[in-house]
């Protein structure tokens, strides 16, 4: 039974009351009889019961021959028609559609014209709709549509019903061509949502399986409608094709509309049951009320939907696969939430899926994508303790370890690692694992782990295919040690074992860095230039020329260290690794005074590199460079143009070195520039003056003595300058040697940095550029000119401040605001390790936690300091600092191994040092009452170290108070009389102190 | 007190009373006015018996008609007693029909009311006592054609729903969807209101759902709730469910947290194979967004996402919520194709012009 439009043989039903008439032999009626039985039957709606009598009075009217008497066989052949489908509705016999098509044949030959033809064209597409024999339907159909009017009359209702059973008709043909212009029509022209529904439905197929997908996408919305045909198969299926087909094309937002309409048979099938459902109350309510035409509709519809669904319970279900594509657009789509939900579905769904792996997998994958990591790991584990799934077991495996390492969970991250390890010990992805547990290690600095951990898997699977990991790993660690030797013990067995190991160019190159680290120079020599030989393009072959650089610089082979140098730039990525590359360059060339070079070498940095934050201390030693020349106005000018164009940015660390030397050598260097000019145009103009230095040496000596600030060079060109010997010959070369000054000169910034840098502060102060304001404000205080006043530094300042920007700040704060400047001090110790003003930041934190009495802190500091910058000046310094803790806190004799520890290192044997030391000894035993150990280590200081004025006075007043102490007040007046006797001292600000000292012994 | 003066006031009193009358009706249709006490004509009888008549109206029991050539004579014909009175199309109609068959609806319709709105007097009374249900329904097809949803619901104040044709009661769907696109939401309401729903009488129930749905589209929640609370005692009703959670999220719409947690506690937690079960997600999801917990709303969404279909009621709508989740998740590119596709698919909906 094909489905039909359920409107059949609604103009009669109103007919179908049956009735109780007599029945008698038609043959046998009188024809008046038989006319008026006939006619009782017909308006009883009997039509059925009527037949022989209908037909009898055709065969008798036929009878009489008579062309002009045939109008009455209309009505009668009508309903003779009419007849026969009623009696296939009672018995669904074929053979009654066909008898009723004859009877409609007859009617049409003679009564075409007739108002009642509009009924016949109706009902005998009805018959051929029901008899399955859709082409025959379509033509009485698109006659009743064509011709609406002229000269068919009928309603609006009949018109939308004939348009519904066309496109009924061309879709059940399947006959897109001809149906195409039918479908468009009724969905142009319907008000009804579900017949829109299914004119769009018709299209989109139709669309589809001619291939003009984007014709499909506009009617997409119409086909929502809630409509039966949305519940086609053929839809569907094609809508699915669809999908794939714009998924495989990489159109996936298109692909994911055709998927998100596909419809599944499970689907259809309930949409179908549902329906039956509500056509099953509605034929209740109707069977209640008699609406007979309504009943006969729904009891159709009712069976054609029965049959539908028995078509679909066949069909084989594409659900799974459907559900699947819909799952991986998503992911295509960047709906990751969906995705993950889907494939969480899938997975429920389709427990027993040949492919449920790699379902479970892409729903771990989306657990962790929308951030449900504890999902993911519920999945996985389930995944892993099932034995049966193999496919994706190293990377569920993997991935539980990249969620462990991200949580923070390690005991669980090395535990499932370990497991794979053991379980895959054959398995080449072991190499991941062994990447991520050696990486993992290595960050957490559990290096020692680490090294036991990986020779252990060493030796128990020397077979398995990820050992070179292990090798690599030990390598590092142990380079990460200082354990240069066993390093190389490890890094050897990968380059030979594994030259195909993705670690062999990494391995190479860190086996030649721990030959090198180990002391074996020559080795690492070889070892480098063997990586070189190997991987000649590598970014690492920039490290090994770097490598190289340094070993032949280190044997005083300059040109063949440049060279290397020279190429580190064309390799390495590593900007540390190009800057170092010019810079130590330039530190060789200026070891062997190639001043020129040296110059030359920053000038190239700073053409090539304008954006690196090393660029301000290229300018830095290419200014030194330039000093050392001659050629100091150069310098100067490019340190002045350097702070200007450099100093507002915090990174520019140079810049700060540029400020100290360009302030703290302006004045020296402009006077060493005029006076020096001065006296070369004296010599020039003054023969005698001249001539005495040429034949006079001492004179020569002592006047530059007296005369500091001309430059030395001048002396010397007197007294080895072969021109200089005569005054016939010193003429050219004292011009030539004015000249240069003079261009120094000319260069020479004029403004001084007090008249240059005032205005520029406020400039940059007022243009927001608070970097380069606080830099002047420093120098500027640093000579005394107090711009900004007013300024009170809070921690929104510290974002502008370059490390000695912090470190001067926080000492500005240290009374006022103590703990920003402890803020100001960490930022630089946590945030420039790797600055030289952490020593500032440490010992200035110490100072504050000593002020505070917070002695171990303080300690803390000073250690840390004394340690990380172990060579550094103002490390003995720190050593007092500690010891007068120590003292601080009674604890004499720790306070005075420290200060003995000063006396006992011979860097530290200067003059002032001792003395330091000496007197803090003796304050020590002072604080103890141990007076006469006391006097001994005060006396040692003024008497050993009497030049040291500071130390000296401190020295006598203590031994002065010493003395008292000690009950001999003669002696501590006889002291302090000899401290003040001394004229040396009376310009040190502790002389007051003594004379006021001697007034009240 | 003197009679007469009584007299005048009660005449006064009538006379105002027929003054607010007229006004109204006219303010209400004035083609009611104007052809609504039209006689018909009709025919009773078959053959030779046959006979024409005049029907002037009917009071409730009887026709009130006349015998054509005898129209000085009043005749009142008992409804339950008489045989089938048969319409006689007159010439003004069959030309409208002819309008109408060409397509040509709003010039059919100026033509058909003539003919139409006298009828409307008969159309309690049922269909085997007299056939106008047809002619009258082809005129409010045409009207709803014409989009005159307006003139319609006025010409339904004068049905009475429990005796009109079925007929008539069907159409009260289409015209109360008419009416919301008018955005005439108090007489769409109170037209739906008027279908009858009880437990003898749950044919339309689904209808009736479905127009409270319609109320849901153009986010006249509270409306959409009072559809929804009728429906609800039908416990048995395959919606029942759907009811229930469109109970909770009007709720929700309406600012009640309270009742919609109520109503949505109501139910067992839904399985994702429930047809409904994107409809539960949504409504719950929507507390979280007015919360701005957008996390915790799109791991309700999407999971109604996956589990729904296109052409839901509620799609658009946790499609949208679905796009502020991205959005507010930052993901800004996945939040713009959801707001395409919401466009492409659902152009008329008010949640494909909402900005995120």
């Amino acid at each position: 039974m094909v489905p039909v439009k359920n409107t059949l043989l609604i103009t009669f039903c109103l007919f179908l009351l049956l009735t109780s008439s007599l029945k008698s032999d038609p043959n046998s009626l009188a024809f008046s009889d038989l006319k008026a039985q006939t006619e009782s039957f017909i308006e009883s709606g009997d039509f059925p019961t009527a037949l022989p009598y209908l037909k009898e009075m055709i065969k008798r009217t036929e009878a009489l021959g008579d062309a002009n008497k045939r109008k009455p066989l209309e009505p009668l052949f009508y309903f003779v028609a009419l007849g026969h489908m009623m009696r296939h509705s009672q018995t669904t016999q074929p053979s009654e559609l066909r008898e009723a098509l004859k009877y409609f044949g007859f009617y049409e030959k003679e009564f075409k014209s007739e108002q009642r033809y509009v009924n016949v064209l109706s009902s005998r597409a009805d018959c051929y709709r029901v008899l399955g024999d859709f082409k025959n339907a379509i033509l009485p159909l698109k006659e009743l549509i064509n011709k609406r009017n002229r000269p068919y009359r009928y309603s609006e209702e009949v018109y939308q019903a004939t348009l519904e059973k066309i496109v009924e008709a061309y879709y059940i043909l399947q006959d897109w061509d001809n149906g195409e212009s039918w479908f468009r029509k009724l969905l142009n022209e319907t008000q009804k949502e579900e017949e829109k529904g299914r004119a769009a439905s018709a299209l989109v197929e139709l669309y589809l399986k001619k291939n003009q997908v984007d014709k499909t996408i506009a009617l997409l919305p119409t086909l929502l409608k809630e409509s039966p045909s949305r519940y086609s198969l053929g839809l569907n299926v094609a809508l699915l094709k669809a999908g794939n087909q714009m998924r495989a094309s990489g159109k996936y937002n298109q692909a994911s509309l055709f998927f998100s309409l596909t419809l599944t048979p499970d689907e259809m099938i309930a949409y179908n049951e549902k329906r039956i459902r509500s056509l099953k109350s509605k034929l209740s309510f109707f069977k209640r009320k008699k609406r007979q035409e309504m009943i006969e509709e729904l009891e159709l519809d009712i069976f054609n939907t029965q049959q539908l669904m028995e078509s679909l319970r066949k069909v084989e279900s594409y659900g799974p696969d459907l559900d699947i594509l819909k799952a991986r657009v998503y992911f295509d789509t960047g709906r990751i939430w969906e995705a993950y939900y889907s494939h969480n579905k899938i997975i429920n769904d389709y427990k027993d899926h040949e492919n449920i792996e790699e379902f479970i997998f892409a729903t771990i994958h989306g657990a962790n994508q929308i951030g449900k990591p504890e999902l993911a790991m519920d999945i996985g584990r389930e995944y892993l303790a099932n034995p049966s799934y193999q496919a994706f077991r190293k990377d569920v495996a993997m991935m539980m370890m990249q969620v462990y390492q991200d949580q923070g969970d390690y005991d669980r991250f090395f535990e499932l690692g370990n497991e794979f390890v053991e379980q895959f010990s054959e398995n080449q992805d072991g190499g991941v694992v062994i990447y991520l547990m050696g990486n993992t290690w290595l960050q957490l600095n559990e290096i020692d782990t680490l090294i036991s951990k990986f020779k252990q898997f060493i030796n128990s699977y020397p077979k398995a295919p990820w050992l070179d990991g292990c090798y690599y790993w030990v390598g590092l660690a142990s380079i990460y040690q200082g354990n240069f030797n066993r390093a190389k013990e490890f890094f050897g067995p990968l380059v030979d074992k594994y030259p195909f190991s993705t670690y062999n160019e990494d391995g190479l190159y860190r086996y030649a860095v721990s030959i090198y680290g180990s002391g074996d120079v020559d080795g690492g020599e070889e070892a480098f230039k063997n990586f070189i030989d190997k991987y000649n393009t590598g970014s690492l072959r920039g490290e090994c020329e770097y490598f190289l650089g340094q070993i032949y610089g280190s044997r005083g082979e300059i040109d063949k260290a440049v060279e290397h140098y020279s190429e580190v730039s064309l390799y390495a990525d590593s900007e540390d690794y190009i800057k170092n590359s010019f810079f130590e360059r330039g530190k060789l060339f200026f070891k062997n005074k190639m001043y020129q070079e040296m110059a030359g070498v920053y000038k190239d940095f700073l053409d090539q590199y304008p954006e690196s934050p090393s660029f301000t201390d290229a300018i830095y030693e290419m200014g030194r460079a330039k000093e050392l020349m001659g050629k100091p106005g150069e310098m100067q000018k490019d340190y002045m143009e350097g702070i200007i164009n450099y100093g507002n940015y915090p990174d520019s660390k140079g810049v700060d070195k540029l400020l100290d030397v360009f302030v703290s050598k302006y004045y020296t260097t402009r006077n060493h520039l005029e006076k020096t000019i001065q006296f070369l145009e004296k010599c020039l103009k003054d023969t005698t003056f001249c001539e005495r230095f040429i034949k006079d040496k001492g004179y020569l000596y002592e006047y530059f003595v007296e005369n500091s600030f001309i430059d030395r060079k001048v002396e010397q060109r007197f007294r080895n300058d072969k021109a200089f010997e005569s005054m016939e010959t010193i003429i050219d070369p004292l011009k030539s040697t004015l000249k240069s000054y003079k261009t120094q000169y000319a260069v020479f910034p004029k403004t001084t940095p007090e008249d240059l840098f005032q205005p520029a502060f406020k400039k940059a102060n007022n243009s927001g550029q608070f970097t380069l304001a606080f830099r002047l404000q420093m120098a500027l205080e640093e000579r005394g000119i107090f711009v900004n006043k007013s300024k009170v530094f809070s921690e929104d300042d510290f974002q502008f401040a370059s490390p000695k920007l912090l470190v001067w700040i926080a000492s500005k704060l240290k009374s006022s605001d103590p703990e920003l400047a402890k803020n100001a001090n960490s930022k630089v110790i946590d945030e420039f390790p790797e600055s030289s003003y952490v020593l500032d930041a440490l010992i200035s934190m110490g100072e504050l936690a000593q002020k505070n009495k917070n002695y171990n802190s303080a300690m803390n500091y000073y250690e840390k300091a004394s340690l990380q910058f172990y060579d550094n000046e103002q490390v003995p310094l720190l050593v007092i600092k500690m010891g007068d803790i120590m003292r601080e806190q009674g604890q004499f004799e720790n306070a005075r191994e420290k200060y003995q520890s000063i006396l006992k290192t011979p860097s530290w044997r200067t003059g002032t040092l001792q003395a330091q030391a000496l007197y803090h000894l003796g304050l020590s035993y002072f604080d103890e009452q141990k007076y006469n150990e006391a006097h001994g280590f005060f006396e040692r200081v003024f008497v050993g170290h009497a030049y040291f004025a500071d130390w000296a006075i401190q020295a006598y007043m203590m031994d002065a108070r010493t003395l008292t102490k000690m009950g001999n007040n003669a002696d501590a007046k006889k002291t302090l009389k000899e401290c003040l006797a001394k004229d040396s001292y009376k310009e040190n600000p502790y002389f007051l102190e003594a004379q006021e000292l001697n007034n009240t012994l | 007190m003197n009679t007469s003066n009584l007299f005048f006031l009660k005449f006064y009193f009538y006379l105002l009373l027929g003054f607010f009358t007229i006004a109204a009706s006219l303010f209400a249709n004035k083609y009611l006015d104007e052809f609504g006490n039209l006689p018909i004509h009709v025919t009773q009888g078959k053959g030779v018996s046959q006979k024409e008549y005049i029907l002037h109206d009917f009071d409730g029991r009887n026709f009130v008609m006349s015998q054509k050539g005898m129209e000085e004579m009043e005749i009142l014909l008992p409804v339950s007693s008489s045989e089938s009175l048969k319409y006689i199309q007159k010439d003004l109609y069959n030309q409208a029909i002819a309008l109408l068959a060409d397509r040509k609806f709003a010039e059919g319709v100026e033509i058909f009311r003539e003919s139409a709105y006298p009828l409307i007097k008969f159309a309690n009374i049922s269909n085997s006592k007299i056939d106008i249900h047809k002619p009258l329904r082809i005129f409010i097809d045409s009207l709803l054609e014409i989009g005159a949803a307006n003139e319609i619901y006025e010409i339904y104040e004068e049905f009475d729903i429990k005796k009109v044709d079925d007929l008539f009661v069907e159409k009260i769907f289409d015209v109360t969807a008419s009416l919301i696109q008018l955005k005439e939401y108090e007489k769409a309401l109170k037209l739906i209101k008027r279908i009858p729903l009880s437990s003898s009488e749950t044919q339309y129930l689904d209808n009736v759902i479905h127009a409270a749905g319609l109320f849901i589209l153009v986010e006249e929640y509270t409306s959409a709730l009072g559809l929804y609370e009728r429906a609800q005692r039908f416990r048995e009703s395959d919606l029942y469910e759907q009811v229930i959670l469109w109970i909770a999220y009007c709720k929700v719409k309406t600012g009640d947290m309270n009742g919609s947690t109520y109503y949505l506690e109501k139910l067992d937690p839904l399985d994702n194979n429930n047809p409904d079960f994107s409809l539960y997600q949504l409504v719950q999801a929507l507390s979280s967004i007015k919360s701005r917990d957008y996390r915790a709303a799109m791991d309700l969404i999407s999971q109604g996402v996956v589990s729904s279909d296109r052409g839901f009621l509620w799609m658009p709508e946790l499609l949208f919520q679905s796009a502020l989740c991205y959005f507010n998740l930052n993901q800004k590119e996945v939040a713009k194709s959801i707001i395409d596709e919401i466009k492409l698919f659902y152009p008329n909906s008010v949640w494909s012009s909402k900005p995120l």
